[in-house]
């Protein structure tokens, strides 16, 4: 019965990388309410633990870890197979969630962290993400949930490292919607702008910028709920940056963004 | 590894104390162990919800650990009701999960936002602690970080001075990392209640001595501003939980069905003429009038909270805040809660209506609050005079036996602490062998001397 690989899964399923992060956390949140059977994969299997039983416990439905690093690409395929193993086939959907983001002055003289940072955030999606899609594209069924971000949406002196990485990230995705638009695989491609979390936790970002995590859990789950292509959390985020993308270069190389 | 803190102006339910500190929120188990070896600061202090009013949750100069994102539950057994998770769980988050279930926690306060680790660490009681005792009573065990760092199991089988001194102990024997519960098995989400409106104190201290043989939730509401005849006038009210079969029909089939009502949230700081001893005396007439004596059909949260629907009420206030004054006279001394009420009464305090309840001897813990009496607690807005009013009313209630709960205490002094607290003394003993050094320390630790002052100077 394993892997019956040409099946949609009779119980809707979704697997959450990145589960430890909290919006990872209020994601699975959001699809337990609904009942889907999920699987949580992340770097921090003791944590993750710990929010697999809490979820079984809040919404009595079926939820199991696996151990993964988004940087050990070597070994994707293998979780792969443990994944298909514990929702009896390919799961319905995928959500990303993990990253990392360096301070910037350090990764500036120190290459080692750039390449972590493109290995997790970009690379580190690639690989995982194209396991999954031939299967995807063969039963013409599934979606994907990936959180980028905004700081991919123009390169900024404060930040730009991280940024490259996460604006590879929105190229990527948005070449999977195209690649996708036919069929009936969903890509939503998540831009928060900031978020209250452990990523941005003693940064003293203003307030009234900032969402829950819980919030931005709803608002994705929301927003793929009602099938959208993109989605910044919060709503205002969308206009800051199509100021921020549009100040003319002049202007732009002056700010202190 | 170090892990980042932002620094925060915080302060209590009751806003009187506006203080700096350094506050961690560690998101899993290892940032919330390091936090207690972080070199940087001074000391610390765990938070809740900061449903506490005056500074129990406070560390000013120091860092204060809040502990809302450690809100997992780790394991439920059905069959017994007990149920452990970790102690950033709210009490909302376990009537959401566990009422429809057919499971209460024993004791449940004025609110549903507070954590697991608050209740603990007051030692709380609810509506029916002369029957059934504080929320202590019902911790199967604890996990604890000490002082040192060490991760020690506590129960009343096993280092069980220190699971006494942690239940009460105002968060200053390490930090609660998870806590098991018994919850109680209940019929339904709604209660039948008795409400009598009583003239006078006299005919409502007679009500609240009947209600308690009767009912196993009491609670009255006194109207502090009436006078003369109408002095000590209130609404008593009792209550016991309802069968299914005595619901309305709709309900019969969904007995832990509650209807959610929309929140009111206080949308700014109320100017300081809003309340005046007129404006809250109309409130209280009003409300006293709205109250004939009936029986009713009540849901839990409308019983046990009927606050929450007003978020950020303490806003009311205003900037300035206000103090909550909470006392327990022993039962003999009935005398000094007249006194008590005589002396607010005349000073015409601006205050809604205060709590009245009558309380059974348990008690958990050595600074646990409840003694066999009568408590009562009640909202004194921050006006020029008001430490000296509180100092007035703290002497009558010393002169009687009384005392003050640390939860709500913000002006108490630390000699009227150690003399009504006799039991403040085994709790330092075992304070100084668990935490030599005074890693653990706040604000109102330091007001009432249970821990000294700091040799290290405050980092904001
Ligand atoms: C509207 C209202 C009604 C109330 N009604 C009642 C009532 O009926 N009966 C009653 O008893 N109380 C009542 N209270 C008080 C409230 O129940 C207590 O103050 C409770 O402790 C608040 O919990 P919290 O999570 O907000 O804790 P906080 O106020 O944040 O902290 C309280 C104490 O707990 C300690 N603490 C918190 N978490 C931990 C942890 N993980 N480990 C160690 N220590 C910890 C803190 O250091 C502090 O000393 C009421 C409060 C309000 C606002
Ligand atoms: N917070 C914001 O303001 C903000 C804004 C825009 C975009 N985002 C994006 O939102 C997503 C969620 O982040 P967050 O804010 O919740 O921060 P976070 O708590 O740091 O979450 C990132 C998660 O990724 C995990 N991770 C790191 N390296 C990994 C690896 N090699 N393999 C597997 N998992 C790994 C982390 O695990 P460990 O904790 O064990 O390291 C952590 O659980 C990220 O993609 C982030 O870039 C956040």
């Amino acid at each position: 019965m394993l892997n019956p690989s040409n099946i949609i899964p009779s119980t809707k399923s979704v697997v959450i990388f990145g589960s430890v992060s909290s919006v990872g956390r209020a994601i699975a949140h959001e699809f337990a309410k609904q009942n889907y059977s999920i699987i949580l994969c992340d770097i921090n299997q003791d944590e993750n633990e710990r929010i697999a039983k809490d979820i079984q416990i809040r919404y009595k439905v079926f939820c199991d870890t696996t151990f993964f690093d988004a940087e050990d690409f070597d070994r994707h395929h293998e979780f792969i197979s443990e994944i298909t193993k514990k929702v009896c086939g390919y799961p319905e959907g995928i959500v990303i969630c993990f990253g990392y983001m360096p301070p910037q002055e350090e990764a500036q003289k120190n290459f080692a962290l750039v390449k972590k940072t493109v290995n997790i955030n970009y690379l580190g999606v690639v690989s995982v993400l194209e396991k999954f899609l031939e299967k995807f594209e063969e039963r013409n069924h599934g979606f994907i949930i990936a959180i980028s971000s905004v700081a991919g949406d123009r390169g900024r002196k404060s930040n730009y490292i991280y940024g490259s990485s996460k604006g590879a990230l929105t190229r990527y995705l948005e070449g999977l919607q195209h690649r996708f638009a036919r069929s009936n695989i969903r890509v939503l491609i998540v831009k928060p702008g900031f978020m209250d979390t452990s990523m941005t936790y003693g940064m003293n970002l203003p307030k009234r910028l900032i969402a829950s995590p819980e919030e931005a859990g709803r608002i994705i789950f929301k927003s793929w709920q009602k099938n959208k292509q993109v989605v910044y959390v919060k709503w205002f985020w969308r206009y800051i940056m199509l100021i921020i993308q549009h100040l003319p270069r002049f202007i732009f190389l002056r700010t202190q963004l | 590894m170090v892990f980042p803190a932002e620094k925060k102006l915080l302060s209590g339910w009751g806003r009187y104390y506006r203080q700096w500190s350094y506050v961690f929120r560690p998101e899993g188990w290892n940032a919330l162990q390091s936090v207690i070896k972080d070199e940087r600061v001074p000391d610390l202090i765990a938070r809740g919800l900061g449903r506490s009013y005056g500074d129990t949750a406070l560390n000013e100069g120091g860092a204060v650990v809040d502990i809302c994102r450690l809100n997992r539950f780790i394991n439920w057994d059905e069959e017994k009701g007990i149920l452990t998770c970790e102690a950033g769980v709210t009490l909302k988050e376990i009537l959401d999960i566990f009422l429809p279930r057919g499971w209460l926690p024993y004791v449940c306060p004025g609110t549903k936002f507070i954590t697991l680790g608050g209740a603990i660490a007051n030692d709380i009681h609810g509506k029916n602690h002369h029957c059934e005792g504080t929320f202590g009573k019902y911790v199967v065990a604890l996990e604890l970080i000490t002082p040192t760092g060490e991760i020690l199991t506590c129960s009343r089988y096993e280092n069980s001075e220190i699971f006494k001194a942690t239940i009460g102990g105002i968060g200053l024997t390490g930090l609660i990392r998870t806590a098991t519960i018994q919850l109680k098995k209940v019929p339904s989400a709604y209660l039948h209640i008795d409400i009598y409106q009583c003239k006078n104190f006299d005919d409502l201290l007679q009500t609240a001595q009947e209600f308690d043989k009767k009912y196993p939730y009491t609670v009255a509401w006194v109207d502090c501003l009436a006078q003369k005849e109408n002095m000590g006038r209130g609404i008593v009210m009792g209550g016991t939980f309802a069968n299914p079969n005595d619901l309305p029909s709709r309900l019969k089939k969904h007995p832990y069905l509650q209807k959610h009502k929309q929140e009111i949230k206080v949308p700014i700081d109320a100017p300081s003429w809003a309340l005046t001893p007129r404006t809250v005396g109309i409130f209280n007439s009003w409300y006293y009038d709205w109250n004939k004596s009936r029986y009713e059909l009540q849901p839990i949260e409308k019983f046990f909270f009927p606050l929450d629907r007003i978020l950020e009420w303490n806003r009311i206030y205003g900037k300035r805040g206000f103090i909550q004054y909470q006392i327990v006279f022993p039962k003999d001394e009935i005398k000094g809660f007249k006194v008590l009420l005589e002396s607010l009464s005349s000073s015409q305090v601006a205050s809604f209506l205060a709590v009245l309840k009558r309380t059974g001897p348990y008690r958990e813990g050595y600074l646990s609050f409840p003694l066999e009496g009568y408590s009562l607690a009640l909202d004194i807005p921050n006006y020029p005079g008001t430490a000296k009013l509180v100092e007035d009313l703290d002497f009558i209630t010393r002169r009687y036996g009384g005392r003050v709960y640390l939860a709500k205490d913000s002006l108490m002094k630390p000699d009227m602490f150690k003399e009504s607290y006799p039991e403040w003394k085994y709790f330092a003993e075992l304070k100084e062998k668990l935490d030599p050094d005074h890693r653990f320390s706040s604000s109102m630790a330091r007001r009432l001397e249970i821990v000294p002052q700091r040799r290290r100077s405050p980092i904001c």
